[in-house]
């Protein structure tokens, strides 16, 4: 069992197993809550001008149903399994950045608990998991919500990318001698694109989750056409 | 709106959280008619609409007529609609823009031309309306319909802010 056999060397671990099982779990957690709410969505929506959800209350969950399936299902699912299958496939000990694969699990873990304790407060991200701008600035939106939208997206995107650099080098560095690049299962292929792809798409994405807070709290205008946003 | 051998005139639209203001414009783009919700165009006569929100993003949809054509803050984007056979056409908000987005329909009415140049010179002559709209006026005339229902505004000036609800 090794780490795991005790609490604290399981909160401690960077073995890439348990990580990747860490994963897995957690992200099949979310798509279960993600998969609930999308059944009230369709509740919702079985029969035209039903009372079940609040205006509100609808924006809320379908939000957090987008936002919860694409960030924290979607992309950590596979997270799950190139962290299981990449060392093992190329024939090394471990990834190539053990405490940042830790470190991106953890960051992923908590920026979904710190999105849903909006929930508890009744202020879930309500603008579409697209949160297009007028509509989720500061003017049109102004309580929290998506607040807590921008700062988990925040530490998610970040999550996400530090993993992806991960697989890239472990999958360039860390071969077993003789695996070259043409012989390496299919699998790996993938990883390595759908990592690239994150990390030229996924800054870009912290950056603007990062204007927009700084719009909405900061007063800045990196959003507003008016003024040359 | 567009007619396409002599005088154009333009019909621009402008969405609000939650209704449709559309104007119908002269040649030198003074305001000749507004209406809520509505819009009214003659049968088999390309018209060109001229769109831009004032607030959020919306997205102006009538699926038997045309795609969708995104209303954004800033940018005037621009729409020309041929409607074949007269009727009466639904339209809906595509884009997500709040707590009722999911109510905020209109339609598009297609006349004959006599129809509906007898329509125009109908609305242009329509006086300011001068009763103050009391709540209970007012609910009278939006609360006993169905919320998913566009109700027909009309009037010859439009004054910030005004609408339905």
């Amino acid at each position: 069992m090794g780490d795991a056999a005790h609490a604290v060397g399981w909160l401690t671990t960077v073995d890439h197993k348990l990580v990747g099982r860490g994963y897995l779990a957690t992200a099949f957690l979310f798509l279960v809550a993600s998969g609930i709410e999308a059944l009230i969505v369709r509740l919702q929506l079985a029969r035209p001008e039903q009372a079940l959800l609040t205006p509100e209350a609808c924006n809320q969950i379908f939000t957090m149903h987008g936002v919860t399936m694409i960030f924290w299902y979607a992309a950590p699912i596979l997270s799950g399994f190139a962290n299981y299958l990449i060392p093992l496939m190329i024939g090394a000990r471990d990834m190539a950045f053990p405490r940042l694969n830790a470190f991106s699990y953890w960051a992923f873990l908590l920026s979904g608990l710190f999105l849903y304790g909006s929930v508890g407060i009744g202020q879930a991200p309500h603008g579409g998991w697209f949160a297009y701008v007028p509509l989720t600035s500061a003017e049109f939106s102004p309580a929290l919500n998506m607040d807590f939208n921008n700062l988990a997206l925040l530490f998610l995107t970040i999550s996400t990318t530090a993993g992806a650099v991960n697989f890239i080098v472990t999958i360039f560095r860390l071969r077993a001698p003789g695996m070259t690049v043409s012989r390496m299962p299919l699998f790996l292929y993938s990883t390595l694109t759908i990592s690239f792809v994150i990390v030229f798409s996924l800054p870009a994405l912290t950056a603007a989750v990062v204007f927009l807070e700084l719009d909405r709290r900061w007063g800045t205008r990196f959003f507003d056409v008016g003024r040359g946003g | 709106m567009i007619l396409p051998v002599f005088a154009r005139r333009p019909i621009v639209g402008y969405p609000y959280q939650w209704w449709w203001e559309v104007q119908y414009l002269e040649r030198d783009g003074r305001e000749q008619v507004t209406t809520a919700n509505e819009i009214h165009v003659p049968v088999g006569r390309p018209v060109e609409l001229d769109v831009i929100s004032r607030e959020v993003i919306h997205s102006f949809w009538v699926p038997q007529l045309h795609g969708k054509i995104d209303l954004v803050p800033g940018q005037v984007n621009r729409m020309r609609l041929v409607v074949d056979q007269p009727g009466t056409y639904r339209g809906q908000c595509a884009e997500f823009c709040g707590l009722q987005h999911a109510h905020m329909s209109l339609l598009v009415i297609g006349d004959p031309e006599d129809q509906f140049e007898a329509w125009l010179a109908r609305e242009r002559a329509r006086p300011l309306r001068r009763r103050r709209p009391t709540p209970r006026r007012v609910s009278r005339s939006f609360c006993r319909r169905p919320a998913s229902r566009v109700t027909r505004c009309a009037g010859r000036r439009r004054s910030p802010g005004w609408g339905p609800i």
